[in-house]
């Protein structure tokens, strides 16, 4: 008399008259829906590899984040981080190295929207020169006073050697010690003025060829970013995004790195690298894609031997391998239907479902092969296979979906993308195992095309003998996990990011050197403030916090105590605003004037060679050596050929239209006296300045934020000012908590469902524990062995705890169902001492073994990885799924064996 | 008469209490007001002694009013500061023996030679070009001689007044015992042509001179056959015995570089700030024996 059938057992009944019916039909609308995923994706599928868009908007530091970004725009920087010694000369080369760079950058305002790295004084407007210190601004208006003479004397004739006479007063007067600042530095730009004057002056002389162009005097007293150790030159570089590509900044990356390498080939001694959040996530992607495809390529060929070796021969993995590519393309299908996207973190779907997938099939095709070499034929044995499998195959993918769905309501929207893809991933793996698998089975059975002979290692008779005694090998289990008790608590939890990044890449090591050499970070916090006044008040607050390096601000733009400054300047300004704005018209040139000139200005250029010689000046002594030949050259010239003197009249006016301008600009900076967040220039205003009138302070910290435990006193100690604060340190420190939160809910939540679904199957308490003991234990082994090895749970690895938990109750619901399915290898009677030693002379198993080795190899490629967060992730899957394989192997039989002698006692 | 007396014994205790409480209101009154003059009338003068150096004590008057002015704000305006500059080894010699200022930035040549006589205690050191510490090259022209021993004629240097110190410092014995004579120029950069011209055998270079002179055309012509070791830069010395005014000091002059507002004032000096003295400075004994450099 038969057994009545259950509904679940009807359903795979009916599943399996379809599949042996139609078979090719099956295969044949599973490629067709397949075919037409792809193409979905590939039309529809967009990529949105934006990290801001992986937390909820509503979470409230997300939603004070993007209403930030909103209103100030994006500021999130690439920082070129150029090493000094400290030393003048070097700082001097690091500023040369830095202008080439931005000389290159300048050439692709589509890739590079902003280059900070220095600050003129035409930069801060007007009030530019009431940002001197008191010192400063009395040096500059003494000099104000001492030049206005020259130039007046200068004005009355505007020629060339009028000019020269002034300058050669000036110089003589400098070496002489009697201007008021004979500062090197300063000089180089009036001497690169010169030079340039005197090269145009070569040329037209010597080939006749006029050149008018000279460089622009208001470049004096320029201000490189440099670090408050002076060690550091920091250029900022603001890039264009392209969300629509995986790496976003991949272009302008590309062209920003050239643009170093060719400016380092100009200046072999210089170091300098690149570097910040936006570097660090494209070298972050462009590793772990790397990492990623040499992992799939060893896992690939490795599993593709594996395969090979157990199920004898290439068809039957091929027909697996096309079943799970199927179910991959339909999975593409659903994740176009359903997000329409894929994130940073829903795209390892794939990886995922190799893993877990992949385990149906092997389960799938290790009974079929079991039926074939117990002598059934192709239909019998895949509807064995079926119908026996397919319970258990079915109860391992709901419990592994639950694994995913447990996180599709958190504000981790990344996370709940992922896990709405996978799970769906997964129940379609499961469709396609149940449904194509076995029809490509049954065409190729029917059709002889599998090999003659069988596959040899089906079974696994030895771990017989090693359960033996199972209250001995309990008890010996039990006495290990004991004792390495004491590693459990050596496991802790790394938050720190850049330990996850792969080590000696240039980003890495150069964010690392920031914050070492000069306590530096890329990473700030934001604060907003209504007004000036408030922007004030957080300023005083910020400053003497321990945790707060130094503040950015409009207010690093409104010079302090204007008025004293501006009382200063008034003398300068009076002597200057005596001089006519216009120059008479002087057509020609005198060459014995302009001889006579130059020899004034030889002299007096040789005397101040000397001077900075003294100083180490070498770049501007370089220039002055310059001129001092190019004097000597035109000199020689001019006493020769008189008359090419006219060639230099052009020379001449321009000369007067290129410094007219500059001190009309100079009388302007100097009757200042005071400014207004208006009058500061647009460029600087709209960094600090949102939308909505609203100012934000960036605040640098002070320590290492990249480590946890500083990042959470960073934005504790900003908390106690604005509670409301944002920017990079709170969205890394939230989302890093939030994350921790998902996983450690997911992880219960997972638990709870998979032991309720299993009762649920079961009705069973006692069925529910045996089948999550080796779970249980294999998780604790894990931990134990991580602590040995000193590998912590990161935001990386910790990954790999959901899916353990999916693979690790797989492989306990397919042993226990095996154990208690009644058949002739197993005894009559299910759960009973016969039905034990029945099971190691079964497929299961060894396709339990298989399904672990098969994750186990899966990520075991990931070990080789460089990006350390991948690698720690492939360390705890692959001793994750080795003690998944060992507790299911070695716990379950003997516990088992215990239960079935209990039974059998009691009967 | 008795009455007197009684009289007279009463009013006395009286007048030891109104002494008394007078003494202590004078003393309460008058203790602050004199500490404060005294405070106000201490001088810290200073004095700049490089011998070698470009320019004259008139130009660099308001560098040394500048100085003067940030060291007396450093000490609350509680102490008068003014400041001279010398370049001429002479000048300077006979300004020190008319006055002794409270303190001094002066030449290592000069520190190594005259510390000892003026009683001179290295405070703080200069970081010329951000630089902890100097190195002297003697050069040559590219053909000339290789051994410094065998060199005859003269040797130039704007660090070389000091033609003792110099000879210690970089050859490591008196100038006496040199092949050669030293001599002392205020323009290094034409001593230098003049090597390469051939009419002067050497010239001493220090750290910043050699690095300057890479950039010219002129360095190919020259090469460096003899280098000292790394020299202590010019020192800031406390002339006589060091009290609380000289930590004082010693912090002001620490804390420039960190100070924004003495930026300007630290490239007017040519110091990329102030450093903590390293090793103990070399100075020559007055009781050495001829032809002896550093114990």
């Amino acid at each position: 008399m038969s057994r009545r059938q259950n509904p679940k057992e009807r359903a795979i009944l009916l599943l399996w008259r379809v599949v042996s019916q139609y078979p090719g039909t099956v295969i044949g609308l599973g490629a067709l829906v397949a075919i037409l995923s792809v193409f979905a994706a590939f039309s529809f599928l967009e990529l949105n590899s934006d990290q801001d868009r992986l937390v909820s908007p509503e979470v409230p530091f997300q939603k004070r984040y993007l209403s930030h970004l909103e209103n100030f725009g994006d500021q999130e920087y690439l920082y070129v981080v150029i090493k000094t010694d400290g030393a003048r000369e070097d700082k001097q080369t690091a500023i040369e190295f830095a202008d080439s760079l931005n000389a290159h950058l300048q050439l692709h305002p589509d890739l590079i929207e902003a280059v900070y790295y220095r600050i003129s004084l035409d930069d801060l407007g007007d009030a530019a020169l009431l940002f001197a210190s008191p010192e400063e601004a009395s040096l500059l208006s003494d000099t104000v006073v001492f030049l206005a003479p020259h130039i007046r004397t200068w004005m009355k004739d505007g020629t060339l050697p009028g000019l020269f006479e002034q300058v050669s007063s000036v110089l003589a007067a400098g070496s002489g010690g009697k201007t008021v600042d004979m500062d090197p530095a300063l000089m180089g730009q009036a001497l690169k003025f010169l030079n340039s004057l005197l090269k145009n002056m070569e040329q037209a002389l010597l080939t006749g060829d006029l050149n008018t162009s000279l460089p622009g005097l208001t470049e004096v007293g320029d201000q490189y970013f440099f670090t408050p150790n002076q060690k550091r030159l920091i250029m900022r570089l603001l890039p264009r995004k392209d969300y629509a590509s995986m790496d976003v900044i991949g272009v302008p990356l590309k062209m920003v790195r050239q643009a170093l390498d060719d400016t380092r080939a100009a200046f072999p001694g210089v170091e300098a690298g690149l570097t910040g959040r936006p570097v660090l996530q494209a070298d972050e992607m462009e590793t772990t894609d790397r990492d990623m495809t040499l992992a799939a390529i060893i896992a690939i060929c490795l599993v593709g031997l594996l395969f090979m070796a157990v199920l004898h021969g290439w068809l039957r993995p091929f027909l697996l391998l096309i079943a799970l590519l199927m179910a991959m393309a339909w999975s593409f299908g659903f994740a176009t239907v359903a997000v329409g996207e894929l994130n940073l973190l829903s795209i390892v779907f794939a990886l995922v479902l190799v893993g877990i997938g992949v385990d149906f099939g092997i389960h799938m095709i290790m009974r079929y092969v079991e039926g074939v070499k117990g002598g059934l034929g192709v239909d019998h044995a895949v509807r064995s296979a079926m119908l026996k499998t397919g319970p258990a195959i079915f109860l391992g993918a709901i419990t592994s979906v639950c694994a995913f769905f447990s996180v599709l309501f958190s504000d981790f929207i990344g996370l709940a993308q992922l896990g709405l893809i996978g799970g769906a991933g997964v129940l379609l793996c499961l469709v396609s195992m149940m449904t194509v698998l076995p029809a490509m089975l049954l065409v190729a059975g029917r059709k002889n095309l599998f090999p003659s002979s069988v596959p040899r290692i089906t079974a696994m008779p030895f771990l017989e003998r090693l359960s033996k005694r199972p209250g001995w090998t309990l008890l010996l289990l039990g006495i290990i996990s004991l004792a390495a008790l004491p590693a459990l608590l050596k496991v802790g939890f790394s938050y720190n990011l850049l330990e996850l990044q792969a080590r000696g890449l240039e980003s890495v090591r150069y964010e690392r050197d920031l914050i070492e050499a000069s306590g530096e970070s890329t990473w700030y916090a934001i604060m907003t403030g209504r007004g000036i006044d408030e922007i004030r008040r957080l300023t005083r607050t910020l400053n003497p916090l321990p945790t707060v390096g130094h503040v950015e601000s409009i207010l690093d733009y409104i010079p302090q105590d204007p008025s004293k400054k501006a009382a200063r300047y008034e003398k300068a300004a009076k002597a200057l605003g005596s001089i006519p704005s216009r120059l008479p018209v002087s057509q020609t040139v005198d060459p014995r004037r302009l001889i006579e000139a130059l020899s004034r200005l030889q002299t007096a250029m040789a005397e101040l060679e000397e001077v900075l010689f003294a100083a180490g000046a070498g770049a501007e002594l370089a220039l002055l050596d310059q001129n001092v030949h190019v004097v000597k050259t035109l000199r020689s010239h001019l006493r020769q050929d008189k008359d090419s003197a006219r060639r230099l009249e052009p020379i001449q006016r321009e000369t007067a239209r290129k410094i007219i301008p500059f001190i009309e600009r100079l009388r302007e900076w100097l009757t200042a006296d005071t400014v207004s967040v208006n009058q500061i220039p647009p460029a600087i205003r709209h960094i600090y300045m949102g939308k909505d009138g609203k100012y934000q302070i960036k605040v640098m910290p002070s320590q290492d934020v990249w480590d946890f435990d500083e990042l959470k006193r960073f934005v504790a100690d900003l908390r106690r000012v604005d509670p409301q604060v944002s920017g990079v340190p709170v969205v890394v420190l939230e989302s890093a908590k939030l994350m921790h939160r998902t996983f450690l809910s997911a992880g219960g939540v997972t638990l709870c469902l998979v032991a309720l679904i299993l009762f649920g199957y079961s009705r069973s308490w006692r069925y529910v524990f045996l089948t999550i003991l080796p779970l249980g234990l294999s998780m604790l082994w894990l931990f134990e062995l991580m602590g040995g090895l000193g590998i912590q749970f990161n935001l990386a690895n910790f990954f790999a705890i959901p899916i353990l938990i999916a693979i690790g109750v797989d492989g306990g619901v397919h042993l226990l169902a095996r154990w208690r399915e009644p058949g002739p290898q197993t005894g009559d009677k299910p759960g009973t001492e016969q039905a034990w030693r029945g099971l190691f002379h079964t497929s299961t198993p060894t396709a339990v073994a298989l399904s672990f080795a098969t994750t186990m190899i899966g990520f075991g490629g990931l070990l080789f990885a460089h990006h350390l967060g991948l690698a720690s992730l492939g360390a705890v899957m692959v001793l994750g799924a080795t003690t998944g394989m060992l507790a299911a192997l070695l716990v379950l039989p003997p516990a088992l064996k215990l239960m079935g002698n209990f039974k059998e006692r009691r009967n | 008469m008795h009455d007197r007396k009684r009289q007279t014994r009463q009013t006395i205790p009286s007048i030891r209490w109104i002494k008394t409480i007078f003494i202590c209101v004078v003393l309460q009154v008058i203790t602050p007001l004199w500490t404060g003059s005294a405070l106000s009338e201490e001088v810290l003068d200073f004095v700049v002694i490089q011998p070698g150096q470009p320019g004259d004590p008139q130009s660099a008057r308001p560098i040394m009013e500048a100085l003067a002015a940030y060291v007396q704000k450093g000490f609350n305006g509680k102490v008068q500061v003014e400041g001279r500059y010398f370049n001429h080894l002479d000048n300077a010699l006979a300004f020190l023996e008319k006055y002794r200022p409270a303190w001094g930035i002066v030449g290592l040549g000069f520190y190594v030679q005259e510390a000892a006589q003026y009683g001179m205690t290295p405070i703080a050191s200069t970081r010329p070009g951000g630089h902890e510490t100097d190195v002297w090259r003697l050069v040559v022209p590219e053909g000339g001689n290789d051994q410094w021993q065998t060199l005859t004629g003269t040797v130039a240097g704007n660090m070389l007044f000091e033609t003792q110190a110099a000879a210690c410092l970089l050859f490591g014995m008196p100038a006496q015992k040199l092949p050669f004579t030293l001599t002392g120029t205020f323009r290094p950069l034409r001593a230098l042509r003049k090597v390469v011209g051939g009419t002067l055998t050497g010239a001493v270079l220090d750290r910043m001179q050699y690095e300057a002179i890479k950039r010219l055309p002129l360095a190919r012509k020259i090469k460096v056959i003899h280098t000292s070791r790394p020299l202590p830069p010019s020192p800031v010395v406390w002339l006589g015995s060091p009290d609380e005014r000289t930590k004082r000091l010693t912090t002001i002059l620490l804390g420039m570089k960190a100070d924004k507002n003495a930026e300007s004032l630290l490239r007017l000096l040519q110091t990329d700030g102030f450093a903590k003295v390293g090793r103990p400075l070399p100075r020559l004994e007055p009781d050495l024996k001829a032809g002896d450099c550093f114990p």
